[in-house]
């Protein structure tokens, strides 16, 4: 019993040293750790890490190529990534059901947006740079920014529709920056590489101090458990239970010694991100002041809908900090410098990036709308309209979102009056869904002029009808069509069409294989999706015509034989049952 | 201090803090083409110089103390949007939105009116409250209604102002009776510059010489059958000028036969009692005994068949029954057919905090705390209008500016933008002309010692014939226009000024074909 007593004992206390071994603390035990301290004594250990890291990287140089070489893998991949995303830009106008609107894929198809986005994170660049930057919009509603080796920054629209200002919208792109000028990317390989070089030294230290330890304990123990005992046996048991002790002891120190420097690089990193970009905001003359409100923005949205939390600006459970670090500077490191500026003043929007975000957050709004984020999809189609109130497209999902969502007798008369703007401002017939939405919620009310109600339903029809057989036609044209209406509505010409192209220089020949093409178009397009820029890819989303054929100039504004028609009819028969059904009503 | 009483002092806190009315947001109008003043407030009326608005500035106060969203701040000029030509920047004083020139140039439409401009407000803050403020800025003054002015500024004086040109007499356009060669008129009135050496010309000949900052001038005048106008125009040192043109009317031998081709439909709304909801708009006395002497003076008068007159009055007024007025009744004057739609009653900016940027029409059974729900808003009338109404000669004509009482516990906007935003309802495209009973900010007045407004009386005794300036026995629409524009001006010492919107198509669409 004696010696099960002492072994269990020594064992016990073996496994009672042992536990802190396998971490640095434990989350059950003593107080609540404080964050300050805790990111302090990370820092402390970053740079330690760091230093570590870097005095190998001099002296070691299998260490060094190690570093190289998988920091070169590394800018391959990235470098591999942005081909990707650049060489699969396309926009393409796609249809589900009576919708319609333009899908963007990789990068935004907005090249006004995309070059005020740029412009405005070179502004931020310090200019004794020596880094290259390119600043990109990616279609993405979730809000995420993210940062390649290459010195590639995307930020995705909504991100930058969630954003309240510019002053805002510059400091996450200097953020972003300061990565890459910080050369973040080398140091993260740097200190992966480093960390696990470290925790190897240890390990090895760690076991010579056990071995040590054990065979001293053993020694220790053989001479000292000798005296009270009776025999040999009893020296025997006491040198086992002093090398079980002294070996635990020994593995005690070892651990103590062996502490694998566990750092949150991200946390460091951030904080070093933003100490940069709240410096180049500054400079730049935006308002810092806006910065903890751009935290609390997104705090408050992520609250309403995580995936808003997703991917912005690293950990959301560090927003907090940030916010109040932010305060912080303001207050005390930066005040005299915001005071000074506050003379002349500050940027906070200008007017052209007002007007952009009218198309950025509608074409968000409609993305959140396809991905059920409610709440966001409404927040930027209503700003949307605000900002510039005859966009018809933004009226229309605008009204389908209010409609989805909305409770109230208030909310249906909100959705039904935007339906009817997205009636009244569609000036190219586009958004033919408007009229069935509109049809469809006037029959709600017991009241309802039913001539009304069968005259939208036509519309609807009619629109529809007329909008395939343009579609077909229009593919001659840019895909990015939507937008040049866009800027020749801007520069006083709101009623302006492309004009087909005259083909009567064009060698017979090259007409034969274009009317070819056309004439093998499989069917009729039962909803005008296309992909403007590959015509060996099918259309995506449900309905698709498979490629895009070279359209002769005598296509333009006729119906294409009987491939409209049958459908089209069919489509008029199921309406003019549904109204037959409102009128019985 | 017990537990239970400090958990109590807690809970009082927190619910004085969630009843806490919240302080109005402070908002600044700065007109640098104009003056270094700030307008702010009580001071949203705003007289100015004759001449082109080319900057605005607005302040608002404390804004990233009070979490003002800079981009969720909203302006609009007569209830256009022009947010995204304004620049906005953080300065001591709060955000400054400023437009200018270079932004300007980037609006394809005309933004503002040479005579009065609404600029409106609204700024949410990150919890989703919402502030509003509004200005009016008038140029010109009160004018005759008769007559048409015009300004410029000279190059060499950018920040000068053009000559301020009165005419006290005629008061109306002179008239040239059947078989009068000619006729002498007094041609009397007043001239004011900053820079004195103003010359006055009649028809381009020198007419008169001011020395002083002000002064007086009174001539007689020969008006000849060949006439069609007189132009008055005044040039200061400075080469600014300022013109007006007095029309001249040549009544012919026979006054030619004017009829009007197509039907005429008329739908005409008073309102005076709103139900009795307890937080209905107040009764309104004489709006709808208005709509009745309007129906009564169409038929009458004005030459309307009884049957295509559609009276409703009060209770008849709820909001379905005004939706189906517009879709069965108004629906039925065609392309060629005339339709006026007369409406007296209440119009209101939405009393609710956070909403006063909405406007509504006051129908029978509203309610001040459900506005929304219980009223039709500007946008479902111009709905209305949009998808019933097919005639190319539509007239609305509105008095709708009535005061509402401030007390109790609905507040209202100081001034009410109603007419303004009423006024946007022209569309020349539509063949729809607008005439409202005052300018931004102003009210309908009773005429003296009675309850019938005065816009609603000049209008009555217009299409009775008192209109009828050429005397040919027909009141075109811009004589009407016109007549009540100046009865009302003049009856209200200037504090009253009808509105406008006629498109040149309607200017003589016959409103009233008087029995000769």
């Amino acid at each position: 019993m004696a010696i099960i007593g002492k072994s269990f004992a020594s064992v016990s206390l073996l496994v009672a040293l042992s536990i802190p071994a396998f971490g640095q603390k434990l989350p059950f035990v003593g107080k609540k750790s404080d964050p300050a301290k805790e990111a302090e004594k990370n820092v402390l250990r970053y740079e330690k890490l760091k230093q570590y890291s870097l005095d190998r990287y001099r002296e070691n140089l299998e260490f060094r190529d190690e570093v190289d070489q998988r920091y070169e893998e590394l800018l391959r991949s990235h470098s591999q990534r942005a081909y990707a995303r650049n060489t699969g830009v396309s926009s393409y106008i796609a249809t589900v059901r009576e919708d319609r609107w333009r899908v963007h894929e990789n990068l935004y198809d907005n090249l006004v947006v995309q070059d005020h986005i740029n412009r405005l994170g070179q502004h931020l660049v310090p200019k004794d740079s020596e880094r290259a930057f390119a600043f990109k919009v990616i279609p993405e509603p979730i809000p995420l920014a993210e940062t390649l080796s290459t010195g590639t920054i995307y930020i995705s629209t909504g991100l930058i529709s969630v954003v309240d200002s510019e002053a805002q919208l510059a400091y996450v792109l200097a953020h972003e920056m300061a990565h890459v000028q910080l050369d973040h990317w080398k140091e993260r390989v740097m200190l992966d590489c480093g960390q696990q070089a470290y925790a190897e030294d240890q390990a090895a230290k760690s076991a010579r101090i056990g071995m040590f330890t054990s065979l001293l304990g053993a020694g220790l123990g053989g001479i000292f458990g000798g005296i009270p005992g009776t025999g040999i046996a009893g020296n025997l048991n006491s040198a086992v239970n002093g090398m079980a002790l002294g070996g635990a002891i020994g593995q005690f120190a070892g651990a103590l010694l062996n502490r694998p420097l566990i750092v949150s690089w991200d946390q460091v990193e951030e904080d070093a991100a933003d100490q940069m970009a709240f410096k180049a905001v500054l400079e730049a003359s935006y308002d810092v002041r806006e910065v903890p409100t751009l935290y609390a923005t997104m705090q408050k949205a992520a609250a309403r809908d995580t995936r808003i939390g997703l991917g912005f600006l690293g950990s959301r459970h560090r927003i907090e900090q940030r916010m109040e670090k932010a305060k912080d500077l303001i207050a005390n490191a930066y005040q005299a410098d915001i005071a000074a500026k506050l003379k002349t003043g500050f940027l906070s929007t200008t007017a052209e990036h007002r007007n952009l975000m009218a198309e950025l957050k509608r074409d968000n709004g409609i993305m959140a709308y396809y991905n059920d984020m409610f709440e966001m999809s409404r927040s930027n189609l209503a700003d949307a309209v605000a900002i510039r109130d005859n966009d018809p497209a933004a009226h229309y999902f605008y009204a389908k979102v209010l409609k989805l969502i909305g409770r109230t007798v208030e909310d249906d008369r909100l959705a039904q009056a935007e339906f009817y703007k997205a009636t009244k401002f569609d000036t190219r017939d586009e958004n033919f869904g408007s009229h069935l939405h509109l049809a469809l919620m006037m029959a709600r009310d017991r009241n309802a002029d039913k001539a009304e109600i069968t005259k939208e339903l036509d519309s609807y029809v009619s629109d529809y009808a007329h909008y395939n057989v343009m579609d077909r036609a229009l593919r001659a044209f840019p895909p990015n069509l939507d937008s040049v209406y866009e800027y020749m509505t801007l520069y006083g010409d709101p009623g302006w069409r492309p004009k087909p192209p005259d083909l009567k220089d064009v060698d017979p020949a090259y007409q034969q294989i274009s009317d070819g093409v056309a004439a093998r178009v499989p069917g009729a397009p039962q909803g005008p999706a296309m992909r403007a820029d590959n015509p060996a890819e099918p259309g995506k989303g449900t309905t698709g015509v498979g490629g895009r054929p070279p359209v002769p100039a005598e296509l333009m504004n006729r119906i294409p034989g009987g491939q409209i028609i049958a459908p089209v009819q069919q489509m008029k028969d199921s309406v003019q049952q549904q109204t037959q059904q409102i009128k019985k009503q | 201090m017990t537990k239970r009483t400090t958990l109590a002092l807690c809970g009082l806190l927190i619910l004085g803090g969630a009843f806490a009315q919240e302080a109005p947001l402070r908002m600044q109008l700065r007109l640098p083409d104009f003056f270094d003043t700030a307008f702010e407030g009580a001071n949203s009326l705003v007289e100015l110089p004759d001449r082109p608005i080319t900057k605005l500035r607005i302040l608002l106060m404390k804004a990233t103390e009070r979490h003002i969203v800079t981009g969720a701040v909203n302006v609009s000029v007569n209830g256009k949007g022009i947010s995204n030509i304004m620049d906005s920047r953080n300065v001591e004083e709060g955000n400054q939105l400023t437009l200018d020139q270079s932004t300007l140039n980037k609006r394809t439409d005309d933004l503002f009116d040479p005579h009065e401009n609404a600029i409106e407000v609204v700024a949410s803050d990150n919890r989703g409250r919402k502030f509003y403020q509004n200005w009016v800025l008038r140029t010109g003054g009160s004018q005759n209604a008769y007559f048409a002015y015009s300004g410029s500024v000279s190059p060499d004086d950018p920040r000068g102002v053009p000559p301020d040109l009165v005419v006290d007499e005629p008061q109306a356009p002179p008239i040239l009776k059947v078989g009068q060669a000619s006729a002498r008129i007094t041609l009397r009135g007043s001239c004011g510059s900053s820079h004195p050496a103003t010359e006055i010309t009649l028809d381009r000949k020198p007419f008169a010489r001011i020395q002083k900052q002000a002064d007086s001038f009174s001539q007689s005048v020969e008006i000849r059958r060949d006439m069609k106008e007189l132009v008055l125009e005044a040039v200061d040192a400075k080469g600014n000028r300022r013109s007006v043109v007095i029309p001249v009317v040549v009544q012919q031998k026979e006054a030619p036969k004017v009829r009007f081709a197509g039907a005429k439909y008329a739908l005409i709304v008073g309102i005076s009692r709103y139900g009795d909801a307890k937080d209905a708009p107040p009764q309104l006395d004489g709006a709808a005994a208005q709509a009745d002497e309007m129906a009564r003076e169409l038929e009458q008068q004005a030459g309307f068949r009884k049957e295509n007159i559609r009276l409703m009055r009060d209770d008849q007024a709820t909001m379905p029954q005004l939706r189906t007025g517009f879709y069965d009744f108004a629906a039925k004057a065609q392309g060629n057919d005339l339709l006026v739609v007369y409406i007296a009653g209440r119009a209101l900016h939405d009393p609710r905090e956070g909403h006063r940027d909405q406007m509504y029409l006051a129908s029978y059974g509203a309610q001040l705390g459900q506005i929304d729900a219980t009223a039709p808003s500007f946008e479902n009338l111009s709905e209305w209008l949009d998808r019933s109404v097919h005639s190319n000669h539509t007239f609305l004509i509105f008095d709708v500016g009535h005061p509402v009482p401030t007390g109790g516990e609905w507040k209202f906007p100081e001034r009410s933008m109603v007419n303004n935003h009423l006024l946007s309802l022209f569309s020349e495209q539509k063949g729809r002309a607008v005439l409202v009973s005052g300018s931004a900010g102003e009210v309908s007045m009773a005429r003296p010692g009675g309850q019938a407004s005065s816009f609603a009386y000049w209008t009555s005794r217009g299409l009775a014939g008192d209109a009828d300036l050429n005397q040919d026995h027909v009141v075109t629409a811009e004589e009407l226009f016109r007549f009540v524009s100046e009865k009302v001006r003049e009856e209200s010492q200037g504090n009253q000024n009808p509105r406008y919107r006629l498109s040149a198509a309607n200017n003589n669409t016959p409103l009233s074909e008087l029995s000769r």
